[in-house]
């Protein structure tokens, strides 16, 4: 029984065993850090804000919400560039422009990398640090840029993020 | 007038030896009574418990041993079972006083247990019996809360910037509501997790609406003609906050490993 205990452990451990991965707490707005089961590295960060958003006729609605669950990165960028979703016009009561418009392009507001989980969402830097550890973002994950920085070299393309 | 007082006493002792001989019969035939909340509710063993006197030492020792190996096995078993899920799990060891939500094998986050209270029955149970018992996850049933499990905020668009200027916010630093909840699982467990800091109005409504939902499943009982039914249950105390991340991260089904040693 000692054996099959210790094969049951080894099975249990599979998922991440020798790699690095992010674990990101929506509900404190903390993050940790993990390579080769160890924690290396933990701190604050922005998650979403749970709001649903409605225009007025309630035909249009988003949820900014961090999904939770286990994502794997499938991207990283240097100097990233936010190309504005429909929302970030309808929040602030401006038109929403053409999808090729030059007003979509914002530069400068993700920090220095990004990674992306997919669906829209990125794991990126901010411009507005007093709100780490703060609910602030549309879903996205935002850190400091040193915690973001030692996140992008140690992560790789196909590391898993867990968020709960 | 005496003769009357004396043969008053006399018949209320008489009752009360036969109230305590049949509780005493009672323990016999396997059934306990248990107090919880003001009820008494009875519970019947399905299995008659007798203990055997075990004198040789060494004997003991292996007896011991292999339950703890088959309880380890049993929760080992179950949180491979639920690795291999999409989903988030709790895995509870009462022996460490440690509270993991996990997911595919991964511990995400462990909360430490500052206090833990239990039936009694619990006691009682041949580890074999117990084992059994553990030998699949626990799927929860239903739960009963002091916080929403989702906090959601609804907002409407602004008609134009001007309004946005006038209603715009800033983000606010996360407030922690006093947290108390019970989650009912399948095959009969209740677990209960408070918050250790102190927070009596926010306990005290959340043991009224915990005692009105005890008192209509008992009334339903009653009116059906059964007992109200014992539910073995779990309390802990956890920090608020380790308590409010677990119950928010947990799917409204979710399920848990259980382990006892």
């Amino acid at each position: 029984m000692k054996t099959q205990n210790s094969t049951l452990e080894k099975q249990i451990n599979r998922t991440v065993a020798g790699q690095s991965y992010l674990v990101v707490n929506v509900s404190t707005n903390k993050f940790r850090l993990f390579t080769k089961g160890e924690m290396v590295r933990e701190g604050l960060c922005s998650t979403g804000t749970n709001v649903l958003l409605t225009t007025d006729n309630e035909k249009k609605k988003w949820f900014f919400s961090t999904p939770k669950g286990m994502h794997t990165i499938i991207g990283k960028t240097t100097s990233p560039v936010w190309i504005k979703p429909d929302w970030a016009f309808v929040e602030e009561g401006l038109p929403i422009p053409p999808a090729n418009s030059d007003l979509r392009y914002e530069y400068g507001v993700l920090g220095d990398y990004a990674m992306s989980l997919g669906h829209g969402y990125l794991i990126h830097g901010t411009l507005y640090k007093r709100f780490l550890g703060m609910p602030a973002t549309h879903g996205c994950i935002r850190l400091d840029d040193e915690d973001l920085e030692v996140v992008y070299t140690t992560m790789s393309i196909g590391s898993k993020v867990f968020i709960f | 007038m005496y003769r009357k007082i004396i043969i008053l006493l006399s018949v209320i002792v008489s009752l009360l030896l036969i109230v305590v001989l049949s509780y005493n019969l009672f323990l016999y035939a396997g059934s306990r009574a248990y107090d919880f909340n003001g009820f008494r509710i009875t519970d019947k063993s399905e299995t008659v418990v007798h203990r055997k006197e075990v004198k040789d030492s060494s004997i003991r020792i292996k007896a011991h041993l292999l339950s703890t190996l088959s309880n380890k096995n049993a929760f080992l078993t179950n949180r491979a079972k639920l690795a291999k899920q999409d989903s988030i799990y709790l895995s509870f060891q009462i022996a460490d006083s440690t509270l993991s939500l996990e997911m595919k094998g991964v511990a995400l986050f462990t909360a430490k247990i500052s206090q833990i209270k239990m039936s009694g029955i619990f006691k009682d149970i041949p580890d074999s019996v117990l084992n059994e018992w553990l030998s699949s996850p626990f799927t929860i049933k239903s739960s009963l809360s002091s916080i929403p499990k989702e906090d959601i905020v609804f907002r409407k668009a602004p008609k134009d910037t001007l309004e946005y200027m006038a209603t715009a916010t800033t983000p606010e630093a996360i407030s922690f509501d006093p947290t108390y909840y019970r989650l009912s699982f399948d095959r009969g467990l209740d677990l209960y997790v408070l918050q250790q800091e102190e927070a009596p109005k926010a306990k005290r409504l959340f043991f009224r609406q915990l005692n009105l939902a005890n008192l209509k499943t008992a009334a339903d009982s009653i009116l059906s003609g059964a007992l109200p039914p014992f539910t073995p249950w779990i309390k802990i105390e956890l920090k608020q906050e380790d308590a409010l991340t677990i119950y928010r991260s947990l799917p409204n089904f979710g399920q848990m490993a259980l382990s006892f040693k």
